[in-house]
C-alpha cells in the first residue's frame, strides 16, 4: 500500500516485533497529530496483554494480509495445514447467542439451568441475579454461563467473591468440572503474593482470574484501591445478600465495594437464595447493583415486574424436581417419636425454675408476688430457656454473667432471686449426663457411628459455642476418641468443630475434610456457620439438629447443606427434642413439632421458607416464635404470617412471582428471537475424527456413539487433536522433554513440557515472570506434573468421587475438552506453525485444475476488541475468471480436506500470490456485509436498551429534583440528591462511551486473515 | 405568553424537555413557520448525511417526524395562537440537535423530538398524528 490508513479500532498492527489488536484511539497531543494506540495482544506471546503505545515514540504499521505469503506445505499428509486449520478454528470466538455447552465440562446441564445460561447470553451485557432456592446447583449455572462467556471472548478477567467458607469448594468445582482456572487469594495467597510482586504493583493486573473473599478485600485496604483501578469481563458474587447492605447502605462497606465493581465490570452474577428480607429496598438494591439503570428511585422501594423483569431467576426444588431425577434424592426425617425425649429428674428441676421465672415476668411480680419491674425481658422469659434446651453449659455461662452484673449494678432486682436458684440448680449438671445428649447417643447408636473410621458421617448443628465446646468434650469421653480443640487439628481428627470464629484456612481444609472419604473426620459440629452455601453432601446424608433454632429459615438453610442438587442417598434427617413435665412449658413441645412439620412443609413447596412468618430474618422468628407463640402458649403460631409483617412482603413476593420469566417466555425468546450472528459457516462440520493418533483417518462425527449437537466447526474432536497435536510438536522439536502421552483405558497421561509447566504457574517453577494470566490453581497440580485427562464425563465423575474419598477437593482427571488450559497451550503452539504474515499452500485433486480457493478467518470487533461476528469462509478463483464465495465448511468437504495425502507436488506459488489482494478484498467485502447486517438487527434492540435507559434517566432525575424542590437548594440532604443527579449523568455517559460505543458498536474495519490456500490439481 | 404558558402547556413532558421547549418557543415566536419548515426539512438533510457515517442515526423516524410537521403546518390555521406558539416550539426543537438526545450521536436520537412533538400534538387536539418511536426500529 502506497498510503497507510488512520489507525483505527479493529486493525491490526504490528508494534515492538508482536501484532496488535487496536481498541482504541485517542489523541496524544493538543495539535491531533499524534496517538495513543490502545492494543491487545493477538501474537502467540503478547495475546491477552494490554498495552497503549504512543505514535510520537513507537512505529505502529497495519498489518496487511494483502501481503500474506504463501509457504508449501511438505509435511505428510498435509498434518501441518491440518493442525495449522483447526488451530485457527478453535480460536474463532463464538458470536450466537444460543448456548452450546455440548462437552465443554464435566456436567449433566438441565433445562433450568440451560435456561439461566440462555437469559444471560440473551442480554447485551449479562447480567443475572441467581435466586433459586438452597440446592439447585447454582455455582454449576455460574460455571456455564462463564464458559460461554469465555468462548466468546468475554470472559478473560473474571473476580470472584465468596464467603471465606466457600472459597475452595467455588474454586475447585469450576475447576473440576469446567477447567476453568481461578487463582485463589486467601489469607494465605496474598502473603505468597506479597514476595513475589512489588507492593505496589496491582496483583489484578498479574492475576487474570481470581477468588477472593469480600472480608479479605475489606480487610487489607490497599486492596481495594486496586481494585477501584482494575476493568473487568465479569464480576461473580457469592451468596450476594450479605453485600446487600443494611439500613443505610452507603455506610456498608461491602455494599459499596459491590457497587464500585458493578461499575467496572462487562457481566455481572449474583447468586443467593435469599434476595431479600421482605423489604422492596433489600432487592430493589440486588437488582440496582447488577445494573443501576433498572430501578429509578433513588431508595429503590418503587418500581414495577416490568423494571426488574429478565435480570433474575429464582426457582424451587419443587419446580425441578422432575427434571433433577435421581440428582435429587427425596429426604426422610426421622418420626419425633423417635428423637423425643422425656427430662431427667435434676433437669426438672431447672425447667420448674424457669417455668416460675417465665410467670413471674410475665404477671410482672416477683419471687414473693409483689409487683415487680423486669428489664431485659426477652432473655429472661424465654432466652435462658433456650439455652437451656441446647445444654446445661450455655445456660450456665449466661446465668453466672447475669448474676455478677445484676448483683453489682441493681442489687434489688427481682431477677437475682430466681438467678441464684438456677445456677445452684445447674452447677449439679452437665451436657454430659443431660437427657439431650443421651437421645443423641442413641441416634447415633441407630445410625451406627461409634467412632471409629468405618463410622458413616454425620453433621451436628448446634445454636450455641458453649453447647459445641461441651457436646465436643462429651463425644469425645463418650467414645474414648482423642481430640485437640485447635483449629489446625480440626481437619486431622474424627470429631471436627468449626464455628465463626475459624480463619479461613482452616475452615476450609475442615469442610474439604469432611467431604474426602479417607479423611478421618467422621463428625463434624457446626454452629450456623456451616449453614450458608456449603456442601457437604458429597460423604454425608446424615444431619442430627441437637439443638432447634426457633427460626424456619435457618432449618432451611442447615438441611440444605446435604439435601442438594447431586446428593444420591436419601438425607435423614433427625430434630432432637426433650421433653419437659412442667406445667406452663409442656405446650412448647408442640410449637417444637409444628416448626419441624412447617420446615418440611416448604420443602415440597414452591415457597421460600421466609414467606411463611414473612419476617425475613431469623433472629426476628426467633423473637416471634417465642413471644406470639411460647409465651402466649398458641401452637398456631405459625400458621399464618406475623402480624408484624406488613403487606409490603407479600406484595414483593407476588411482583417477583410475576417478574420470574415462565417457560413460556423462555420459549418464545429461544424460537423468536433472532439469532444475531449465526451464519451457515458456523453450523457443524461433520468431518471429525473419531480414531485418535491417526490423522489422515477422519471420519465423520456422526459415527460417534453420542452425537454432539454443537455448532462448532471442527476437524478433529477434542481427544484426537491433543494427541495428534502433542505428537506433531514434539516431533517438529525433537525434544526430549516432551515425553510421550500414555492412554490407558480411557485416561490420557501427559507429562507437562517444561514450557506447560511454566505458562500453568506449576508451584516449582521459579521464573522472575508470573504467567497470571494462565496459571492454574496450585492443588490442581498434579503429582510429577502428570495430567490425566479423559473423554468420558462418567469418569471425571468417578474421579470426583475419588478424589472426595482420598484427597480433598481436587479430582485428578479432567475433562478433555477445548477449553482445558493444556488444549489451549497446544492451539497457541499450533499458531506458531507459522510465521507471522504466511499461511501454507497445499493441493487437492478434488478441486479442478486452476483452481485456487483462498480460506479466510474474518472477524468484526468491537472498538474495545470484542469479537462480534467470526466468520470463516473461502474465496475460489477458477481458469476463465470463474468466482465463487462459499462457507469455509463447503470448501473444505468440495477438496475431501480430511482425506487429502501430499503427493509432493509443486503448487503454482506465482499464481496464488498474484491472486491475495483480490482474494483479501472480496474477503473484507464479504464481512462488510456481515457488518451491516449485524447493524440492521442489532439497532432495533439497541434502541430498545437505551429507550429504557432513558426512560430511568428522566424519571429519575424528575424524582430527584421534585425532593430537591421540596427541602429546598440549600439542605444537605438536597445537595446530596443533587450528587445522586450528577452519578446518574456520569454512569449514563460512562455506558455510552465505555460500553455501547466501545463493545457494540463495530469498529469502521473488518479484519481479515488467510489462514490456508488449496489448489485444484483435478 | 410566560402566565398562559404556566396554565396551558404541553403535558407529560420531562422538566428538562419542557424548559427547554419553552425557551425555543420563545425563540421562534415571531419566525414564518416557512422558515421552520425549511429549517426542519435541512434537518432531516443532514440526519442522511450523518447516517452515512453512523449507520445508527435512525432517518426513517427522522423523515417521519419531519412529514408530521408538514401536516401541521398544512393546517396551520387551524391551530390557536397558543397551539401555533407550542408547534413552533416543536419545530425549533426538532431541528435543535443537542437536546435530551444528541440527534447524531445517540441510537434514539430522535426520540425526545418525538416526544416533544406528540405532546404538543396532543395539546392542539391532533393526538391521532402522534408517532410511536418503536414503528420506526426496523431498519
Amino acid at each position: 500500500m502506497s498510503e497507510q490508513p488512520p489507525l483505527s479500532p479493529g486493525m491490526r498492527v504490528l508494534c515492538r516485533d508482536a501484532e496488535w489488536l487496536v481498541t482504541r484511539v485517542d489523541p496524544s497531543d493538543y495539535a491531533n497529530t499524534h496517538h495513543a494506540v490502545h492494543c491487545l495482544g493477538v501474537d502467540d506471546l503478547s495475546r491477552g496483554h494490554e498495552c497503549i503505545f504512543l505514535t510520537q515514540l513507537d512505529e505502529i504499521i497495519p498489518v496487511d494480509p494483502r501481503k500474506t505469503q504463501l509457504v508449501p506445505d511438505t509435511s505428510s499428509g498435509f498434518r501441518l495445514s491440518k493442525l495449522f486449520l483447526e488451530a485457527q478454528l478453535r480460536q474463532m470466538p463464538a458470536t450466537s447467542i444460543e448456548p452450546d455447552l455440548d462437552g465443554l465440562g464435566a456436567f449433566k446441564p438441565m433445562k433450568y439451568q440451560v435456561d439461566a445460561v440462555s437469559l444471560a447470553l440473551k442480554q447485551l451485557r449479562p447480567r443475572l441475579l441467581l435466586a433459586d432456592s438452597v440446592g439447585l446447583g447454582k455455582t454449576i449455572q455460574v460455571g456455564m454461563i462463564l464458559t460461554e462467556l469465555m468462548r466468546r471472548g468475554r470472559a478473560n478477567r473474571i473476580l470472584v467473591l465468596a464467603k471465606k467458607s466457600m472459597l475452595t469448594q467455588f474454586q475447585s468445582e469450576l475447576w473440576n468440572r469446567f477447567a476453568l482456572p481461578l487463582v485463589r487469594l486467601d489469607s494465605a495467597g496474598i502473603a505468597k503474593l506479597r514476595l513475589r510482586i512489588p507492593a505496589n504493583k496491582n496483583p489484578f493486573e498479574v492475576y487474570h482470574r481470581v477468588i477472593i473473599s469480600i472480608d479479605t478485600l475489606k480487610n487489607v485496604g490497599s486492596y481495594q484501591h486496586f481494585l477501584e483501578n482494575t476493568r473487568w469481563d465479569v464480576v461473580v458474587i457469592d451468596e450476594a445478600h450479605n453485600v446487600a447492605g443494611a439500613s443505610i447502605p452507603e455506610r456498608h462497606l461491602a455494599y459499596r465495594l459491590a457497587r464500585t465493581l458493578s461499575r467496572k465490570t462487562d457481566s455481572m452474577l449474583l447468586t443467593t437464595a435469599t434476595p431479600h428480607n421482605g423489604k422492596r429496598e433489600t432487592f430493589g438494591r440486588l437488582i440496582s447493583l447488577l445494573d443501576p439503570s433498572t430501578i429509578p428511585d433513588p431508595l429503590f422501594r418503587e418500581y414495577t415486574a416490568e423494571d426488574i423483569k429478565g435480570f433474575f431467576l429464582m426457582r424451587f426444588k419443587e419446580d425441578v424436581r422432575d427434571e433433577a431425577g435421581d440428582e435429587m434424592s427425596e429426604r426422610q426425617v426421622v418420626p419425633l417419636t423417635s428423637t423425643t425425649s422425656d427430662a431427667t429428674p435434676a433437669e426438672e428441676t431447672v425447667y420448674g425454675i424457669l417455668a416460675e421465672l417465665r410467670k413471674a415476668v410475665t404477671s410482672k411480680t416477683d419471687a414473693d408476688d409483689r409487683p415487680a419491674v423486669w428489664k431485659n425481658q426477652g432473655l429472661i422469659q424465654y432466652g435462658l430457656y433456650k439455652l437451656f434446651l441446647s445444654s446445661p453449659e450455655a445456660c450456665r455461662n449466661t446465668v453466672q454473667g447475669r448474676l455478677q452484673r445484676e448483683s453489682a449494678e441493681n442489687p434489688d432486682s427481682p431477677e437475682l432471686p430466681y438467678l441464684k436458684r438456677l445456677q445452684q440448680a445447674l452447677s449439679k449438671l452437665t451436657l454430659k449426663d443431660s437427657a439431650r445428649f443421651q437421645l443423641l447417643i442413641r441416634q447415633l447408636k441407630d445410625i451406627g457411628w461409634n467412632g471409629t473410621t468405618s463410622s458413616p458421617r454425620v453433621l451436628i448443628f448446634t445454636e450455641y459455642r458453649n453447647t459445641q465446646d461441651a457436646l465436643a468434650d462429651a463425644l469425645v469421653r463418650h467414645f474414648k476418641l482423642v481430640h485437640s480443640d485447635k483449629f489446625e487439628d480440626q481437619a486431622n481428627q474424627v470429631i471436627a468443630t468449626i464455628h465463626g470464629s475459624c480463619p479461613d484456612v482452616h475452615l476450609m481444609k475442615t469442610i474439604e475434610a469432611f467431604g474426602t472419604g479417607t479423611a478421618p473426620v467422621r463428625l463434624l459440629l457446626a454452629t450456623d456457620v456451616a449453614s450458608e452455601g456449603i456442601n457437604l453432601h458429597h460423604e454425608c446424608h446424615n444431619i442430627i439438629h441437637y439443638d432447634l433454632p426457633w427460626s424456619i429459615i435457618t432449618l432451611i438453610q442447615r438441611n440444605g447443606r446435604i439435601d442438594r442438587f447431586g446428593q444420591h442417598v436419601s438425607p435423614v434427617l433427625r430434630y432432637l427434642i426433650v421433653n419437659t413435665q412442667q406445667g406452663l412449658l409442656t405446650g412448647d413441645n408442640q410449637i417444637f413439632q409444628r416448626l419441624v412439620d412447617k420446615v418440611e412443609e416448604i420443602n415440597h413447596s414452591t415457597r421460600q421458607g421466609e414467606s411463611v412468618l414473612k419476617l425475613y430474618d431469623p433472629e426476628a422468628e426467633e423473637r416471634y416464635i417465642a413471644e406470639a407463640g411460647i409465651l402466649s402458649g398458641n401452637v398456631n403460631v405459625l400458621e399464618k404470617a406475623a402480624a408484624a409483617a406488613n403487606s409490603e412482603a407479600a406484595a414483593l413476593e407476588a411482583m417477583l412471582h410475576a417478574a420470574s420469566p415462565d417457560d413460556d417466555d423462555l420459549l418464545s425468546f429461544l424460537l423468536g428471537k433472532p439469532d444475531l450472528n449465526s451464519n451457515p459457516t458456523t453450523a457443524e462440520l461433520t468431518t471429525v475424527t473419531n480414531s485418535p493418533g491417526k490423522h489422515s483417518s477422519l471420519k465423520p462425527r456422526a459415527e460417534l456413539a453420542k452425537p454432539q449437537a454443537t455448532s462448532r466447526l471442527r476437524l478433529f474432536n477434542d481427544k484426537a487433536f491433543l494427541l495428534e497435536a502433542y505428537r506433531f510438536l514434539a516431533e517438529q522439536n525433537g525434544d526430549p522433554s516432551y515425553l510421550p502421552i500414555e492412554e490407558h483405558g480411557k485416561v490420557i497421561r501427559l507429562t507437562a513440557p517444561p514450557d506447560l509447566k511454566r505458562r500453568l504457574g506449576a508451584p516449582d517453577e521459579r521464573g522472575d515472570v508470573i504467567f497470571g494470566s494462565t496459571a492454574i490453581p496450585v492443588e490442581a497440580w498434579p503429582e510429577h506434573g502428570q495430567f490425566k485427562l479423559t473423554t468420558s464425563p462418567e469418569q471425571v465423575e468417578m474421579a470426583i468421587l475419588a478424589a472426595r474419598n482420598m484427597s480433598g477437593y481436587w479430582s485428578g482427571e479432567l475433562l478433555c475438552t477445548e477449553r482445558h488450559p493444556i488444549l489451549m497451550w497446544l492451539n497457541e503452539r499450533l499458531l506458531m506453525l507459522m510465521n507471522r504474515g504466511e499461511a501454507p499452500i497445499i493441493s487437492s485433486k478434488h478441486l479442478e485444475a486452476g483452481e485456487l480457493c483462498f480460506c479466510f478467518i474474518g472477524q468484526v470487533s468491537s472498538q474495545a476488541g470484542t469479537p462480534l461476528i467470526v466468520d470463516a469462509h473461502a474465496i475460489s478463483f477458477r481458469k476463465g475468471g470463474g468466482f465463487e464465495h462459499r462457507p469455509l465448511r463447503e470448501a473444505l468437504t468440495a477438496a475431501r480436506f480430511d482425506q487429502l495425502t501430499n503427493t509432493g507436488r509443486t503448487p503454482n506459488l506465482l499464481a496464488a500470490q498474484a491472486l491475495i489482494p483480490s482474494a483479501v478484498d472480496s474477503s473484507r467485502e464479504h464481512m462488510r456485509t456481515l457488518r451491516t447486517d449485524r447493524d440492521s438487527q442489532l439497532l432495533p434492540i439497541l434502541r430498545k436498551e437505551e429507550r429504557r435507559l432513558r426512560n430511568w434517566c428522566n424519571k429519575r432525575r424528575d424524582l430527584l429534583q421534585r425532593r430537591i424542590d421540596e427541602l429546598g437548594i440549600n439542605h444537605p440532604k438536597s445537595r446530596q440528591y443533587a450528587k445522586q443527579v450528577q452519578e446518574m449523568d456520569d454512569y449514563v455517559k460512562d455506558r455510552q462511551q465505555n460500553w455501547q460505543q466501545t463493545h457494540m458498536m463495530a469498529a469502521v474495519e473488518p479484519s481479515t486473515q488467510l489462514i490456508l490456500v488449496i489448489e485444484g490439481a483435478g | 405568553m410566560s402566565d398562559q404558558r404556566d396554565l396551558l402547556s404541553p403535558l407529560g413532558l420531562s422538566r428538562a424537555q419542557l424548559e427547554l421547549l419553552s425557551r425555543l418557543a420563545d425563540e421562534v415566536r415571531e419566525c414564518s413557520v416557512i422558515e421552520l419548515q425549511e429549517r426542519v426539512r435541512e434537518h432531516v438533510a443532514q440526519a442522511f448525511l450523518a447516517q452515512a457515517r453512523h449507520a445508527f442515526v435512525n432517518t426513517r423516524f427522522a423523515k417521519a417526524i419531519a412529514d408530521q410537521l408538514d401536516a401541521v403546518v398544512l393546517d396551520w390555521q387551524a391551530f390557536t395562537p397558543i397551539g401555533q406558539y407550542w408547534m413552533r416550539g416543536a419545530m425549533q426543537y426538532f431541528v435543535h440537535s443537542d437536546d435530551g438526545e444528541p440527534d447524531f450521536a445517540s441510537v434514539i436520537g430522535f426520540e425526545d423530538d418525538s416526544e416533544v412533538l406528540n405532546a404538543c400534538l396532543q395539546f392542539v387536539g391532533r393526538h391521532e398524528w402522534q408517532l410511536n418511536p418503536e414503528d420506526f426500529d426496523d431498519v
